[in-house]
C-alpha cells in the first residue's frame, strides 16, 4: 500500500483521538480570535437594544442537555443583555427538561444584577407540549393570561407586577425562542397576526432554512448554534461558554477541512497514478 | 368496538379544533361591544355628534360617531385599513379640530407603536390621511415608545399656528411634550413641557384650552398607587413652561365605585364641557358629560351625565373557543395518561427480565433504580422548594452530574462520525461535486473565528465571512425558496388528484 492510499485508510480510532486532542487545545491553551459579529447576530442585538424601557420580552427556551453546545451561550449572552437593560421578561419552555438548564443561567444574572422575580422576570416554566405548539402558541397569543394562568410558583398571572396590563402578543414588544429547532409557529402565530419582532436562536444545522426569513423581515435577527451565541456573548462585553465552545468549534472545523483535502488530494494523484499504469 | 371509539373521539376532537380555528370566537354585537372611550364632541358645518372609540377585545378599536345625547345608530366612521400602515391595528382617541379635522391615535402595523394620525372632512365623509402626521420618536426620546394621547390647539397668536401637546411613551412611562406645526400636517418636537411632578406621577392624557389668560392644560396624572387625579396649568407663550398658576388636584365629583380613565375638552354653548370615560368596579367603561366652571382657575369638574355613552349589545359567543382551555386540558391528561401506560409498560418487562434473571437483568436493575431514585428526589424538591435537603442534593447530581452529561455525551458523538464521514465520503468526482465541496468548506471555515482571522488582512469581497453570508443570504435563500415552491406546489397536485379520485388505483392497492 503506497502512502496515498494509506492517507485515504485512517484508522477511526486515530480520527477520533485527533479530533478530541484538536478539540482540546483551545480549551486549555485559551486560544483567542477575534469574533467579529455577522448580520443575523447584530439583527438580534439590536432588537433586544431598541425594545422601549418597560415593555414585555417573551423568551422561548427549548434546549437542553443534547444541545448545549450550540445554545448555552445564546441563552446566556441574551438573559445577560436583558437582565443588564433591566428589561422584564418572561420565560418558558416547550421541553420538559429544559427549565434547569436555563434556570441556572437567569438565577445567576439575576444576581449578577441584582433583578427581582415577578418585578424583572417571571418564569412560566413547562407550558404548552412540543407537539401542539400551534394551538398552544395561538392561544398564547391571544388571551395570554387566559392561557398561561400562573408561573411556576403557582401566582396568578394578574398579580405578577411584571405582568400587570398584559393581554396579548401586542403587549410583548420581542419574543426570543432558543432551541434546536426554529420555532416557526411564532412568525404564523404572533408576527403576521400582532406584528409582534421574533428572534430566533437555533442549531446551525438548521439555520439554512431560515435565512429567508431574515430577508423576508419576518424575523429581525437570528443567533446560528454556537457561532452566534459567541458573537452575541461579545457584543454585550460577557465571553462565556458561547466563546469557549466557538474556539473549539474552530479547530475541529480546521481538522475536517484538512482531512477532507487530505483524502482529495490522495484520492487524485492514486487515480492518476492508476491511469499512467494503465497507459 | 375500541377501534371504532378511537376513531369516533379522533373525528370528533379533528373537527371541534378545525372549527374552532375557522370559526371567529364571538359573532354579531355592536362594534363597541367590549367598552367606550375617549369621546370628542364633533361640530361641523352641517352636524353635530360625538365621535369615541369603541372597543372589542376580537377586534381593532375603530372611532364610532353617535349622535349627542348618545342615542340612535353608532356607525364607524374610521377603521384600520389594509392600505394605511399607520392605523392598520386600529384608531382610537380622536380630536376634533374646527373646522374639517379629526387627529386621532392609530396603531401602526410595525409592532402596534401608536402615533398621532389625521382625517380630514370631505364630501361629509372623513378621509384618513395615508401617513400619521407625527410618529414615535428616536431611541432615548421621551416618545421612543410612542405617543399615546394628543391635543391639538390651532393657536393665531403663536409663531407656528399649529400646536399639539401630546403624551409621548417611553415604554410605560408617560411625558407631555409639544410639537408645532405651520399646516397642522408636518410637525416638528420642541421637547417636554416642564410641569413639576412627583417622582413617579405618570400623564395619562393631557387637553389645551385656550383661555383669555392663555393656554391651560388640564392633564390627568396617575400616582404610583394607581390614584388618579387632574390638575390644570397655565403655560407660558412658548409652550413649553409654566406661568406658575397650577390647580393640583381639580376636585372631581364622580359617581360611586367609578374612576377616571381619560377626558377630552371640548367647546359647548355656554363655554367648556368635557367627555371623560369612567370605569367601574368591574372594568366596564361608558362616556360621561362633565362641565367645568366658566373661568380660569379652574377647581372643579361637575357630571352632568354620567352614562352618556354605555357599550352596545354584546356578542353571541359559539362556546368552542371558551371551551378551548378544557379541551387542551383532555387532550394533555390522555397525553399523560400514555406516559404512564409506557411507564407500566416498560416495568412489567423489566420485571419479568428480574425475576426470570434473563440475559441484560442488570441493565433492568439499573432502569428501576433511576426511576425510583429520579422520581423521589424530584417530588420531594418540588414539593419543598425553599428547603435545600437531600433531596435537591440527589436531584442536582442525578439531573447535572448524570443526565446531562450523558445527553452531552450523545451529541458529543456525532462529531465523531461527522469527522470519519466526511473523511470518508467527501470525494470531488466531479465539477458539480468540486463545487458543492467548495462552498461547504467555505461555510465550515465561515462559521468559526478562524476564517475570519485567516481572511481578515484580504480585501473585502475575498474575506471568507463575507462570502459566507453572500452563499448563505443569495444562493442558500434562492435554493430554499425554490424547494419550498417545488413542494408545496407538489403538495397541491397530490392533493387535487386524490381529490379528483385520479389516484383511485393506488388508493386500491393499499385497501
Amino acid at each position: 500500500m503506497n502512502w496515498a492510499e494509506r492517507l485515504q485508510r485512517i484508522d477511526n480510532r486515530v480520527l477520533y483521538v485527533t479530533l478530541a486532542v484538536a478539540v482540546a487545545i483551545p480549551v486549555f491553551a485559551r486560544v483567542r480570535m477575534p469574533i467579529p459579529p455577522t448580520i443575523e447576530t447584530l439583527g438580534a442585538y439590536n432588537a433586544v437594544e431598541n425594545v422601549p424601557p418597560g415593555k414585555l420580552v417573551m423568551v422561548q427556551s427549548t434546549w437542553d442537555a443534547g444541545t448545549i453546545g450550540e445554545c448555552e451561550g445564546q441563552c446566556h449572552a441574551v438573559i445577560e443583555h436583558l437582565m443588564r437593560r433591566g428589561q422584564p421578561f418572561v420565560i418558558w419552555t416547550s421541553n420538559p427538561a429544559s427549565p434547569p438548564f436555563y434556570n441556572r443561567i437567569v438565577e445567576a444574572a439575576a444576581k449578577r444584577h441584582g433583578r427581582v422575580y415577578g418585578r424583572d422576570w417571571v418564569d412560566f416554566g413547562y407550558k404548552v407540549p412540543g407537539n401542539a405548539l400551534g394551538f398552544g402558541i395561538q392561544s398564547m397569543a391571544r388571551d395570554f393570561p387566559g392561557y398561561m394562568k400562573s408561573d411556576v410558583r403557582g401566582t396568578p398571572v394578574r398579580e405578577i407586577p411584571a405582568l400587570k396590563g398584559v393581554r396579548n402578543a401586542t403587549d410583548f414588544a420581542l419574543i426570543v425562542t432558543i432551541g434546536y429547532n426554529p420555532i416557526g409557529e411564532f412568525i404564523q402565530f404572533v408576527q403576521s397576526v400582532y406584528g409582534t419582532k421574533v428572534v430566533f436562536g437555533i442549531a446551525a444545522i438548521n439555520s439554512t432554512t431560515t435565512y429567508s426569513y431574515i430577508d423576508s423581515k419576518q424575523i429581525v435577527g437570528m443567533l446560528v448554534g454556537a457561532r452566534g451565541g459567541a458573537e452575541y456573548e461579545m457584543l454585550v462585553k460577557r465571553p462565556g461558554r458561547g466563546v469557549q465552545i466557538i474556539m473549539a468549534q474552530s479547530f475541529g472545523h480546521l481538522l475536517i477541512i484538512v482531512l477532507v483535502v487530505m483524502a482529495n488530494v490522495s484520492a487524485l494523484l492514486q487515480r492518476r497514478s492508476a491511469r499512467g499504469v494503465r497507459a | 368496538m375500541k377501534r371504532r371509539l378511537i376513531v369516533i373521539v379522533t373525528f370528533l376532537a379533528g373537527l371541534y379544533y378545525v372549527l374552532e380555528f375557522m370559526l371567529p370566537p364571538r359573532i354579531g354585537g355592536a362594534p363597541d361591544a367590549d367598552g367606550v372611550e375617549a369621546a370628542t364632541p364633533v361640530h361641523t358645518r352641517t352636524a353635530r355628534y360625538i365621535a369615541y372609540t369603541g372597543l372589542r377585545t376580537d377586534r381593532s378599536p375603530v372611532i364610532l360617531r353617535v349622535a349627542e345625547d348618545g342615542s340612535g345608530p353608532r356607525t364607524p366612521i374610521i377603521s384600520p385599513h389594509f392600505a394605511r400602515h399607520d392605523d392598520y391595528r386600529g384608531a382610537r382617541a380622536p380630536q376634533f379640530v374646527q373646522p374639517d379635522r379629526l387627529y386621532y391615535i392609530g396603531l401602526g402595523w410595525d409592532d402596534r407603536t401608536p402615533r398621532a394620525c389625521l382625517a380630514r372632512l370631505v364630501n361629509g365623509r372623513w378621509r384618513p390621511m395615508p401617513k400619521a402626521v407625527l410618529r414615535d420618536g428616536g431611541p432615548g426620546e421621551p416618545d421612543s415608545s410612542g405617543i399615546g394621547w394628543a391635543s391639538v390647539l390651532n393657536d393665531p397668536d403663536a409663531d407656528k399656528p399649529w400646536r399639539m401637546w401630546y403624551v409621548g411613551l417611553q415604554g410605560d412611562r408617560g411625558t407631555v411634550c409639544l410639537a408645532e406645526s405651520s399646516d397642522g400636517l408636518s410637525w416638528a418636537r420642541r421637547g417636554p413641557v416642564r410641569l413639576t411632578q412627583q417622582n413617579g406621577d405618570n400623564p395619562i392624557c393631557v387637553n389645551a384650552v385656550r383661555t383669555a389668560e392663555g393656554t391651560v392644560l388640564w392633564t390627568l396624572i396617575e400616582d404610583p398607587s394607581g390614584a388618579r387625579r387632574i390638575r390644570t396649568v397655565l403655560l407660558r407663550s412658548d409652550g413649553t413652561s409654566v406661568s406658575g398658576v397650577v390647580t393640583d388636584p381639580v376636585a372631581l365629583s364622580l359617581p360611586r365605585d367609578t374612576q377616571i380613565r381619560d377626558f377630552r375638552i371640548g367647546s359647548d354653548q355656554p363655554g367648556l364641557s368635557a367627555l371623560a370615560t369612567l370605569a367601574d368596579g368591574s372594568g366596564r367603561t361608558s362616556i360621561a358629560l362633565l362641565r367645568p366652571p366658566l373661568q380660569f382657575p379652574e377647581t372643579r369638574l361637575s357630571v352632568v351625565r354620567p352614562s352618556l355613552i354605555a357599550p352596545g349589545p354584546k356578542p353571541t359567543s359559539t362556546i368552542l373557543s371558551d371551551i378551548r382551555m378544557q379541551v387542551d386540558d383532555i387532550l394533555v391528561v390522555i397525553g399523560s395518561f400514555a406516559v404512564g401506560l409506557g411507564l407500566i409498560g416498560l416495568a412489567r418487562v423489566h420485571g419479568k427480565r428480574v425475576v426470570a434473571l434473563q440475559k441484560g437483568w442488570p441493565e433492568s436493575i439499573a432502569f428501576f433504580l433511576a426511576t425510583v431514585a429520579m422520581a423521589s428526589f424530584t417530588i420531594y424538591s418540588r414539593t419543598h422548594p425553599e428547603a435545600r435537603t437531600w433531596a435537591t442534593r440527589g436531584y442536582d447530581l442525578l439531573f447535572y452530574g448524570l443526565f446531562q452529561p450523558l445527553g452531552s455525551s450523545m451529541f458529543s458523538l456525532l462529531a465523531c462520525y461527522l469527522v470519519s464521514a466526511a473523511y470518508r465520503a467527501f470525494r470531488v468526482r466531479s465539477f458539480e461535486g468540486g463545487l458543492l465541496a467548495t462552498s461547504a468548506l467555505l461555510i465550515m471555515l465561515g462559521q468559526v473565528p478562524i476564517g475570519n482571522w485567516l481572511t481578515q488582512s484580504l480585501p473585502p469581497f475575498l474575506q471568507i465571512p463575507k462570502i459566507m453570508a453572500w452563499v448563505l443570504f443569495v444562493n442558500n435563500n434562492a435554493v430554499v425558496r425554490a424547494v419550498n415552491f417545488g413542494i408545496f406546489v407538489g403538495a397541491l397536485a397530490t392533493a387535487l388528484r386524490v381529490w379528483l379520485s385520479m389516484d383511485r388505483a393506488a388508493m386500491r392497492s393499499v385497501e
